[in-house]
């Protein structure tokens, strides 16, 4: 498996390599919105790894897409609905949808990009937690919190 | 400044304190907490000899357990002395046997304090153990040695000032928490080790200065360091907190000399003292008796009214 960046050589990610990573997967995100296109199959794997590697896994919530039309789609699991998309192969996108306009649910077709879009809006929800937690577990802060002590010998 | 973070920071001011000797501020009073094999010993060791170094005029005296592999030999200098009355025997783990060793008797404080040699570690075994407390009393008044300054190491404090202690046991441990901020006054450093914080009482603990934990030890509630830092420490390091201060410091292992023995205290019973005791539980009951039959008397005479 290709990784995505090289960059990346501690087994636990880095401040910075947390920062870097979301940003490469929202330019990802922008040139699928532009194609209006899913992802290829060779891409797979380096979408759920970057996937992984921005969020830490924290975006596990629920959601609701506010959409053209007053559809609304909601679900229980961003993460879940986002890696069942990175398995969809056409454009288009069937979904059962909750239409605001009508007060109820109707069956639905929609862009696969204007999804993406919805994506990447919530991203940045789960961006920040993501920045933080990498923070708090990245080896730099441990190294700056390791103190090895004033020597007895040396007083 | 010699080290770039504040743990260590600290923890050389603390250490700086420790070894320092102005008359304006007194001595200091440490206690190392720490389980089996943590370092306490070493750690106790490792300043005794520093304090050798650095102020050679000195005295310093140091308490070791009984019947129990000697700690004081892994330095090179040291001393034994020995209450009269008290016989010691010194026993050989690898052979078996006893053998001799000079020991230096004393008949009171004062003969103590003027055979003890500065510059080396003055072993000192008493009667009975709180009498530690007493001398700690008798160093504080007396400064006519060399600088006028004595440390004094206590191996194994709660043998001292137990938890629970009863009778005299416990009106010593009170003198010992009444008189610790004059014994510091008296330029008299202590340093007290301990395997677990609850086995000495808790009058004398609140009036220590400076303690020291060592790996694996419990974090006293009111110390402003935090549990999981002393989780993390390896042996040979110490996380130190003076009031509201903190630092780790770092210090090597002393590790045991050959041959190892264990000292055997063997204690003269004075019969005058035993007859003394006895008396006073005598007089003691009786009293009690007396006031009892008093109080009978004056209920009998309140009825008769």
């Amino acid at each position: 498996m290709k990784s995505t960046d090289t960059c990346i050589s501690q087994w636990r990610a880095t401040f910075e390599d947390t920062k870097r990573k979301q940003l490469l997967f929202l330019h990802k995100l922008d040139e699928l919105i532009q194609k209006n296109s899913p992802i290829p199959k060779k891409e797979r794997d380096d979408f759920l790894n970057l996937l992984a590697d921005s969020t830490f896994g924290l975006g596990t919530n629920e959601f609701s897409f506010w959409l053209n039309d007053g559809r609304v789609l909601r679900g229980n699991n961003f993460e879940s609905f986002v890696r069942s998309l990175f398995y969809h192969e056409s454009n288009t996108v069937d979904g059962d949808f909750f239409f605001k306009t009508l007060g109820r649910y109707k069956d639905f077709t929609v862009n696969i990009g204007e999804l993406w879009m919805q994506v990447r809006n919530k991203c940045f929800d789960v961006f920040p937690e993501a920045l933080a937690m990498s923070l708090r577990i990245s080896k730099e802060r441990e190294k700056r919190e390791h103190s090895p002590g004033a020597s007895l010998d040396e007083i | 400044m010699k080290y770039e973070d504040r743990l260590s920071f600290e923890g050389e001011k603390i250490l700086k304190r420790i070894f320092k000797r102005d008359k304006a501020e007194g001595g200091v009073s440490v206690e190392t907490v720490g389980p089996q094999g943590s370092g306490k010993t070493s750690f106790d060791l490792h300043i005794a000899m520093k304090i050798m170094k650095k102020y050679p005029d000195e005295l310093i005296f140091y308490r070791d357990s009984i019947e129990s592999p000697v700690q004081f030999n892994r330095i090179d200098n040291w001393r034994i002395y020995a209450e009269e009355g008290v016989t010691l025997k010194f026993r050989d783990y690898s052979t078996n046997r006893y053998f001799d060793l000079p020991v230096y008797t004393f008949k009171n404080f004062d003969e103590l304090y003027d055979i003890a040699k500065p510059g080396l570690l003055n072993v000192v075994y008493f009667k009975k153990e709180y009498t530690w407390i007493d001398f700690l009393n008798y160093l504080r008044r007396h400064m006519h040695r060399g600088s006028g300054w004595k440390s004094v190491f206590l191996e194994e404090y709660e043998d001292i000032s137990p938890q629970y202690a009863a009778g005299t046991g416990w009106t010593k441990n009170l003198i010992y928490s009444k008189n610790a901020k004059n014994i510091r006054k008296g330029l008299v450093s202590t340093f007290a080790n301990t395997q677990s914080k609850g086995d000495v009482s808790h009058m004398v603990r609140s009036k220590l200065m400076i303690h020291s934990y060592l790996r694996g030890s419990t974090v006293d509630d009111n110390s402003p360091i935090d549990q999981r830092a002393i989780d993390k420490l390896d042996i040979g390091e110490a996380m130190i907190d003076y009031g509201s201060n903190f630092g780790k410091i770092t210090f090597r292992a002393f590790p045991p000399r050959l041959p190892i023995f264990e000292v055997e205290k063997i204690v003269a019973i004075d019969k005058e003292e035993q007859d003394n005791d006895l008396k006073d539980r005598k007089i003691r009951r009786l009293e009690k008796k007396l006031e009892r039959l008093e109080k009978i008397l004056e209920k009998l005479e309140l009825d008769s009214i």
